[in-house]
């Protein structure tokens, strides 16, 4: 039981005092800068899992043994009602050299220089993908279309690939650019045409390049010739393996954007049969096998999350029975586990952050106990004459209790509000600040966005504002315990 | 002095104040432990980069480049102190007769790579290597185990005629090799050719592993391998005795960087001046190298400067609150005071004293506290991660082997600076306050 | 002779100074008949002050027993003594010690909020509007009931202080020098009003003071020096 006393002395001291105006003030600043910063963060990083999402397999069966082939695996999986569709990955490595003209850049690690990332170096993760299948489970259409939105936003014109368009399923699986591009492209290389304009057929098959490349590579033109170049071991006859380097000579097809950073900067798509023969597999050998690395796996649409759940389990066992007897365990991972260290970083990042909105709000906490510590002091008679009135010590600090409570609400609840609204017109104000002062408060080649991304969370927004009310409570606690212990003898003579 | 003296009272007698103080405090201790990390990790890469590369590197040189006229030529400059040729290509390692596995797919492994197979081979000239960069330090890092540790004076060198190698010791450590084991390094080189050249030559060396280097940096120890410059030349560019492909630089006086940049630019130039008009020949500082790499921690740091400063908003609030309740309280000794003959504008002093001294004491606490946790950032991120479990800064993200940090005194006097301007402004109201405040309503009381 | 409503016997109370211990009440047995009306006087530090707040168990005694109808109180739970001290006494005290942000008619009403809960004094808060206003008007400052005591001379601001003793309806009346403060022309006002309230009431009244003559006024004087009562009873 509150005594009556307690929350109308309570409300009577917070009106009387300018200061507790400040106190509740300290908190709305808090928890609105907590939801303004929290939710264009939270934008920000959902916009980056939209993007590590878009770069990525629904599911993805992978660490298969070497020397795996896709038709077994695409026979046991496709064969499980939840599984939609099924794509071949192969994986490998290789490096990416550019052939313009015949006195180029000089011989292959010339231009070479010591840089922490693939990018610059010409060092490719290579991805082997089937152009006919690999739609079915990744928007592939779509990465070549949002390459030509990526370089409209840095100021450049680009078609987007032609090379899914291409009407002959034979074609259109090596990623072959036009015929007549090709044979442009064989002339401004300096190469030896031998047919007629007209007569050339393309043979280069083509490699899709991520648009991050673009910055290292420069503008490059539809069907530029580039050598692979890569190592792989090989039997040999006495039945061990051998490394053997290959070259093949390519086509540049075109760009693509996933928007997934790492994806964009480190990954070559290539044919998949094209790798297979470097591999040592062949279409036209009798021996050769379609060779996988993994496999990306897209499930039914509109299937509950503990069906899906069910189903990663299913398919893994699915998958293990179809591999030779002895294999080690294969996985089926879904997007956020084929990511799990950028994912990760970024959560952790956030963590961050929210920890260090965490130190505001603590402060802000301070001020609410520094207001309400000062009121007790300056109160000090006034514990006294309640208790003589008959106060209970319980009641007299559940006076600044309530004191703190409402300051906290209060300022939580404007705060929320406050926030909330900003929040919503961020890009409105941010655009605006800039129309008129030329300031960007948030600027937007931060975010590499046309937008500043802003997401709200009602999970975020109760936290925010239950902590506030709940360490605006607790900081009331300490002084209030102490008006409470007070002994009302020396509190009324208390000068 | 009655100000002074009274100011200090206050304060001393009230330990509210140092609410206000703490306030202070933790701001500038956040502001300084988190742009010492950033600047850390800014300076941490960039030292990496740096000393990777030296001070200045030459590369993007032609086919027909030859080393003598070249060295001849950059020797004569006045602040080259040393340099060194290198030789950069790529390859991969494996173990004879053994298959590479599958390389790991991107999203689960270090963001900088490192684990890749395929890796850049550096052939160097270990003697000048050590001038030019921190290349011994790195043979003798605290962490290589002694049974992996490379013979510091020629760690490349081949008595028995196997050629050596030097493997980061992450990389070593993961494959399982040892000191003396045989790896096969598989390269190749284009060659000029029919159907517009560029048929590949296959390149096979046995190296026998002369142990483990370690930088500060993974992703350069995961990336890289060091071979003899005259193995690597021979086997790749049989033809070019005096051939040279990149060619590091050791500066005496870094101020003068890219002035000195510039001048080497041109005597590059002069000497690979065939009269075609064609320039060959890049040369750039350490600096001009990161310039994509520090942009990806740009945009962390734009957002936790904001939240920084809403830091140290709410806590010009905390002392705004705690001032002005000290002038509410001290009403009455402000009547006495101007009773005295203390005039208003002593009375200002006194508040804006307390508040200064606050900030004062607030500001350098603050500063030593951040200087101390940053100095020890990696020890309180390891007992939290013993004692909790959380991690608070994921070095394996960004392929560091401690927290990095760094500390300008630039910025602290920054810090301090903002800090004492933000005291100053909240203790200025109350004070002002004070001072207007009537004596008679004071002395007559409530 | 009937049970005393407020009895103390052989209350003693010891202050601890640092390391020393102060003895304050030294055995004091003092008995308060309910309608009566007894002084209580001395010289400062005779220990006056501190017998009322161990009797109003705003304090308790070192040793010794207080009693209230008889029954021994002073050393039940806190809460439970504070229930007593709002249901059974009123306090005066010197220096008023109103509440500066309430108003009159605010301090006065505190007293009825005490103990009842808020839903309690909400349903109640017109009766208990009208009594504190009944009382307001009683002492004289029917016309000053929004008033802060900032804005209340000396007198008006004791005039508040009892009423806001009076208003629930207590057996016990215990006041502390309450003219101590006040001039003489005043004072006499002050203490017209408290006499005539209290015969009118029945209420045991304990008047700590120093003016023989005030005391005088009352049913019994009982004398206090260094902590013990000097002469008791001695009846008028």
């Amino acid at each position: 039981m509150i005594a009556a006393f307690s929350p109308f002395v309570a409300l009577r001291y917070l009106l009387a005092r300018r200061i507790s105006l400040l106190a509740m003030l300290g908190v709305t600043f808090a928890v609105w800068s907590m939801i303004l910063v929290n939710s264009v963060f939270t934008g920000f990083v959902g916009e980056i899992r939209a993007d590590v999402r878009r770069g990525t397999a629904e599911l993805l069966l992978t660490d298969l043994p070497l020397d795996t082939g896709y038709e077994p695996l695409r026979a046991a999986l496709e064969a499980d009602p939840a599984v939609a569709a099924t794509a071949p990955r192969l994986r490998h490595h290789g490096l990416l050299q550019p052939l313009r003209t015949p006195t180029g850049r000089g011989p292959a690690a010339a231009a070479a220089e010591l840089q922490f990332d693939h990018t610059e170096s010409g060092f490719a993760l290579l991805l082997g993908i089937d152009p006919l299948r690999e739609g079915e489970v990744t928007p592939l259409r779509q990465w070549l279309e949002r390459s030509t939105e990526v370089f409209a936003v840095h100021g450049a014109a680009l078609e987007p690939s032609r090379v899914l368009d291409e009407p002959d399923p034979a074609r259109r699986e090596q990623l072959l650019v036009p015929d007549e591009v090709e044979w442009l492209a064989r002339r401004r290389a300096g190469l030896r045409v031998d047919h007629a304009r007209t007569a050339h057929h393309s043979t280069w098959p083509g490699v899709l390049l991520g648009w991050r490349r673009a910055y290292h590579m420069g503008w490059l033109r539809e069907g530029d010739a580039f050598d692979l170049l890569t190592a792989a071991s090989v039997p040999t006859a006495d039945g061990g393996a051998r490394m053997t380097t290959f070259r093949a000579r390519m086509a540049f097809a075109g760009w693509f954007a996933t928007g997934y950073r790492s994806f964009d900067e480190n990954t070559v798509l290539v044919p998949i049969e094209t790798l297979r023969t470097i591999l040592g597999h062949d279409r036209a050998d009798p021996q050769g096998i379609d060779l996988v690395t993994d496999v990306a796996i897209r499930l039914q649409p509109d299937l509950a999350p503990r069906d899906a759940a069910a189903a990663v389990r299913r398919l893994e066992d699915r998958a293990q029975a179809a591999l030779p007897p002895g294999s080690p365990p294969c996985r089926v991972l879904d997007w956020q586990q084929q990511n799990i260290v950028f994912l990760g970083a970024v959560a952790t990042e956030q963590a961050m952050m929210q920890f260090v909105l965490f130190v505001v709000m603590l402060v802000a906490a301070f001020v609410i106990y520094a207001v309400l510590h000062m009121m007790v002091v300056q109160k000090w008679k006034d514990v006294g004459i309640l208790a003589s009135l008959g106060g209970t010590p319980r009641a007299i600090g559940a006076v600044f209790v309530l004191c703190g409570l409402v300051t906290g609400t209060l300022g939580s609840a404007l705060g929320t509000g406050l926030g909330v609204l900003s929040a919503q017109n961020l890009n409105t104000v941010n655009d605006w600040l800039f129309a008129t002062c030329g300031v960007e408060l948030f600027p937007r080649s931060l975010f590499d966005l046309q937008q500043v991304p802003v997401r709200l969370e009602t999970s975020w927004l109760l936290l925010v504002a239950i902590a506030a009310i709940a360490l605006s409570l607790l900081v009331a606690l300490l002084p209030a315990r102490k008006a409470a212990r007070m002994n009302p003898v020396q509190a009324l003579a208390h000068e | 002095m009655y100000r002074l003296f009274l100011a200090v009272r206050y304060l001393l007698t009230r330990p509210i104040n140092l609410l206000g103080m703490l306030g202070i405090l933790l701001s500038v201790w956040a502001l300084v432990v988190v742009v010492s990390i950033f600047s850390g990790f800014l300076v941490e890469i960039e030292r990496h980069v740096r000393s990777a590369s030296a001070d200045i590197s030459v590369g993007d040189l032609p086919p027909w480049a030859e080393w003598t006229p070249l060295e001849r030529a950059l020797r004569d400059d006045p602040n080259v102190q040393g340099l060194a040729r290198r030789l950069v290509h790529y390859g991969m390692i494996s173990r004879p007769g053994e298959r590479p596995p599958t390389p790991p797919l991107l999203g689960r492994t270090a963001l900088h790579g490192g684990d890749q197979p395929f890796l850049l081979l550096l052939g160097i000239d270990a003697a000048a290597e050590r001038d030019v960069t921190g290349f011994a330090e790195w043979l003798q890092h605290p962490a290589i185990p002694a049974d992996l540790r490379a013979d510091p004076q020629a760690p490349l060198a081949a008595p028995d005629g196997r050629p050596r190698v030097l493997v980061g010791l992450e990389r070593l450590q993961r494959d399982g090799l040892r000191r003396g084991d045989v790896v096969v390094l598989t390269s190749g080189r284009l060659l000029d050719g029919p159907e517009g050249g560029r048929g590949l030559q296959q390149i096979t060396l046995e190296l026998v592993v002369a142990g483990a280097f370690k930088t500060h940096h993974g992703g350069f120890d995961g990336n890289n391998v060091f071979v003899d410059h005259g193995v690597l030349r021979t086997a790749l560019h049989p033809d070019r005795p005096d051939g040279v492909q990149e060619i590091a630089i050791r500066v005496r006086d870094l101020d003068g960087l890219a002035a000195t940049a510039d001048r080497l630019q041109r005597a590059v130039a002069r000497v690979l001046d065939r009269g075609d008009d064609r320039a060959f020949g890049r040369v750039v500082t350490w600096r001009e190298k990161n310039g994509q790499f520090l942009a990806s921690v740009e945009h962390q740091r734009g957002l936790l400067k904001i939240v920084l400063v809403v830091i140290m908003v709410t806590a010009a609030f905390l002392m705004l609150a705690t001032l002005s309740m000290m002038v509410t309280e001290k009403t009455s000794d402000i009547g006495i005071l101007t009773a005295m003959g203390g005039t208003p504008g002593g009375v200002l002093q006194v508040f804006l004293a307390c508040g200064l001294t606050i900030t004062a004491a607030g500001t350098a606490l603050g500063v030593l506290t951040g200087i101390v946790t940053s100095v020890y950032l990696e020890e309180i991120r390891q007992a939290v991660l013993w004692a909790t479990g959380i991690d608070l800064f994921p070095l394996n993200v960004y392929n560091l082997d401690r927290v990095p940090c760094s500390l300008d005194p630039w910025w602290l006097l920054q810090v301090a600076a903002m800090a004492f301007a933000v005291g100053g402004v909240v203790s200025a109201w109350p004070a002002w306050r004070a001072a207007r405040h009537d004596p008679l309503v004071s002395l007559r009381g409530a | 002779m009937s049970t005393p409503v407020l009895a103390a016997h052989a209350v003693t109370k010891h202050y601890r100074l640092g390391k020393r211990e102060i003895p304050v009440l030294r055995g004091v047995d003092l008995t308060l008949q309910a309608g009566e009306r007894l002084a209580l006087l001395g010289a400062s530090g005779a220990g006056k002050s501190t017998l009322l707040h161990v009797l109003g168990l705003l304090d308790q005694p070192t040793s010794g027993q207080v009693c209230f109808d008889g029954r021994p109180v002073h050393d039940l739970p806190i809460a439970e003594r504070a229930r007593l001290r709002h249901a059974h006494t009123g306090f005066v005290f010197q220096f008023y010690h109103l509440i500066p942000e309430l108003t009159a008619l605010q301090n006065v009403l505190l007293a009825r909020m005490m103990a009842s809960s808020m839903t309690g004094y909400w349903r109640q808060r017109g009766a208990a509007r009208a009594a504190a206003k009944a009382l307001l008007e009683q002492v004289g400052l029917g016309d000053r009931l929004h008033h802060r005591p900032a804005e209340l001379s000396g007198g008006e601001r004791q005039r508040v202080a009892i009423a806001r003793a009076l208003l629930a309806e207590p057996r016990v009346i215990l006041a502390d020098e309450p003219t101590g403060n006040l001039d003489s022309h005043t004072a006499a006002g002050v203490v017209d009003l408290m006499f005539s309230i209290q015969q009118q009431r029945g209420i045991a009244l304990l008047l700590v003071t120093h003016n023989e003559d005030l005391a005088r006024r009352c049913d019994r004087i009982v004398r206090m020096q260094d902590g013990v009562v000097l002469a008791e009873p001695t009846g008028t």
